[in-house]
């Protein structure tokens, strides 16, 4: 999954002009089987980072980065995410466009239905996050990138320069929220997100919850409730947020 | 309680010969570790100089092929609160240097080192079944506390008997990072070195080629686990077992030849050739190989052989 993942990027980075300027790199999360080089194959300069402690989302995330910490952008992706060929490229379009700082990408599950096209938040007093749109089918969603509060950090570009800022994703957060917070932190700052909403990726999201993830994605709703709650603009009420 | 450490608290002890094609790793995954030490013996691939320019203080020495020996001779280079010997084939995670620093630091005084687990890398992908995972290794520990066993790969122990090594659990923990071999030629070559360098007793009493025989079996049975690792489990099995028979023949030489080889031929070859000798006529392998699998033989006593296998290996294992 992850070189069927790779694959799509570098294509992707190739219809935006950009496979010879980037580095890639990948995190192996504590994987069972690490992931060795010679069993990658790329076209742009490529890094393993390999971590023997299984990290949080948030903290392996900016050990990642920091292997980067001097790229202008930073694109961070779910290895269980193919980018359409066009998707970077829109992505640039749209953050030049909206003169955004982070740049998410609508995405869907295999069937075409909304996995996400951005973030919006429940009026209740916890500010419950949830994707807009979330399981519609995506040919029925116009095709209107717009600012959002928040996207999810499965795809997400953002100028590398906000994101040290910010001193990257805040690794109090167990999983799951913490892209959310980022992205309500840069907010905070003046920053804006938008969600470009071109073309579809896919996402095959979900693939790795287990009881444990879920505890700590318990966990890390408290944290983000206490931070948040009652301090976003809210849209909707509806189901919570799932990654 | 947790003490207040730092990378000057730690030293990194290698062993180095000719191994310029797999030092990068080590090189820089330990960049973080203040004091580095190579003991290096006499490299002629540029493996020193490569070493030398990236900051390891290198002491150059004889070539020896006893490494556990020699990690004994040089321990006391370590001049700082803890020791960590890594192999020149070895490195770490990019999340080492934290985990090391946790765990010296909440280490209390009774924890004299840490048995650490190995990923094994052959032919670029990690082996799981057969006792290559986790494969610890008691590496990392206090300075001068610990003493390695002669010969290849024998665990170390600790000098003081009322203290304790402590035993890391896998898989979310600090690893070594092991790429045994690349390739099969340097799996196969590196295991004639280690039989060829190896102690035996040149005493013809000490020699019987059926212990070699039998732990060639036991080998192939320890390693062979095809359901976990495919065919890299058969290959690894099938050179372990012949190790077996090599150190044999090694052995044997050590004794100055005593004793009948002869008395000792495998089933399987003897069968073979007695076959030939009553059809008169040149071997035929393949024709040997169906008729013996075929025989009433080989199928009543399939049951016997799997009950002998086990029986050995479990006693090997006591």
């Amino acid at each position: 999954m992850t070189q069927t993942s790779i694959t799509a990027l570098e294509r992707a980075l190739e219809v935006a002009g950009l496979i010879d300027d980037c580095k890639l790199v990948l995190v192996d999360n504590s994987s069972g089987e690490p992931f060795m080089l010679d069993n990658i194959s790329t076209r742009a300069p490529f890094q393993i980072v390999r971590l023997d402690k299984n990290h949080s989302f948030s903290a392996a995330s900016n050990i990642g980065a920091r292997k980067v910490a001097n790229s202008a952008l930073l694109l961070f992706l779910n290895n269980d995410v193919f980018l359409h060929p066009k998707a970077i490229s829109a992505m640039l379009e749209d953050k030049k466009l909206f003169d955004a700082s982070i740049c998410g990408a609508r995405l869907v599950y295999p069937n075409g239905l909304v996995q996400h096209a951005g973030v919006e938040f429940d009026s209740g007093s916890e500010s419950a996050p949830r994707h807009i749109h979330h399981f519609q089918p995506s040919n029925k969603i116009p095709r209107v990138t717009a600012y959002n509060q928040s996207i999810t950090g499965a795809v997400m570009l953002v100028d590398s320069n906000i994101f040290w800022d910010l001193e990257g994703f805040d690794e109090i957060f167990p999983f799951a929220y913490e892209d959310t917070d980022f992205c309500l932190r840069a907010a905070a700052r003046g920053s804006t997100t938008i969600c470009s909403q071109v073309v579809d990726s896919i996402h095959l999201s979900g693939q790795s919850r287990n009881e444990t993830t879920k505890m700590f994605e318990k966990q890390s709703k408290e944290i983000f409730r206490a931070r948040w709650g009652g301090r976003v603009t809210s849209t909707n009420s509806g189901e919570n947020l799932e990654q | 309680m947790s003490k207040t450490v730092s990378s000057g608290d730690l030293t990194l002890l290698v062993f180095t010969k000719d191994n310029i094609e797999r030092i990068n790793p080590l090189i820089e995954t330990t960049s973080w570790i203040n004091t580095r030490i190579a003991v290096d013996m006499q490299s002629k691939d540029g493996t020193r100089e490569r070493l030398s320019s990236n900051r390891f203080d290198v002491h150059d020495i004889e070539p020896e092929t006893f490494f556990d020996e020699l990690r004994n001779r040089y321990l006391y280079l370590a001049k700082t609160p803890w020791t960590l010997i890594l192999d020149s084939d070895e490195f770490l995670a990019d999340d080492a240097q934290e985990q090391i620093m946790r765990l010296i630091s909440s280490a209390d005084d009774r924890v004299t080192g840490f048995s650490i687990p190995r990923h094994n890398y052959f032919l670029n992908k990690k082996l799981m079944g057969s006792g290559w995972y986790p494969d610890h290794q008691v590496r990392l520990f206090r300075s001068h506390q610990i003493v390695y066993s002669t010969g290849h790969h024998k665990s170390p122990t600790a000098k003081n008997k009322a203290s304790k090594i402590e035993i890391l659990e896998a898989p979310s923990c600090l690893h070594i990072h092991h790429n045994n071999y690349p390739t099969l030629e340097e799996f196969i070559s590196r295991q004639l070195s280690y039989a060829l360098s190896d102690e035996y007793s040149s005493q013809p009493s000490s020699f019987d080629f059926d212990d070699y025989l039998l732990k060639g079996i036991e080998q192939f049975n320890l390693r062979y686990e095809g359901k976990v690792d495919g065919d890299i489990s058969y290959v690894t099995a099938l050179v372990m077992y012949w190790d077996q028979i090599m150190r044999g023949l090694i052995h044997w030489e050590r004794t100055g030849y005593q004793g009948h080889l002869s008395e000792h031929i495998p089933n399987q070859v003897f069968v073979a050739r007695e076959f030939a000798i009553a059809n008169r006529e040149k071997l035929d392998l393949e024709r040997v190989h169906r008729s013996y699998r075929n025989s009433m033989s080989w199928r009543l006593t399939a049951p016997l052989r799997f009950l002998y296998s086990l029986l050995v290996t479990s006693r090997r294992a006591r």
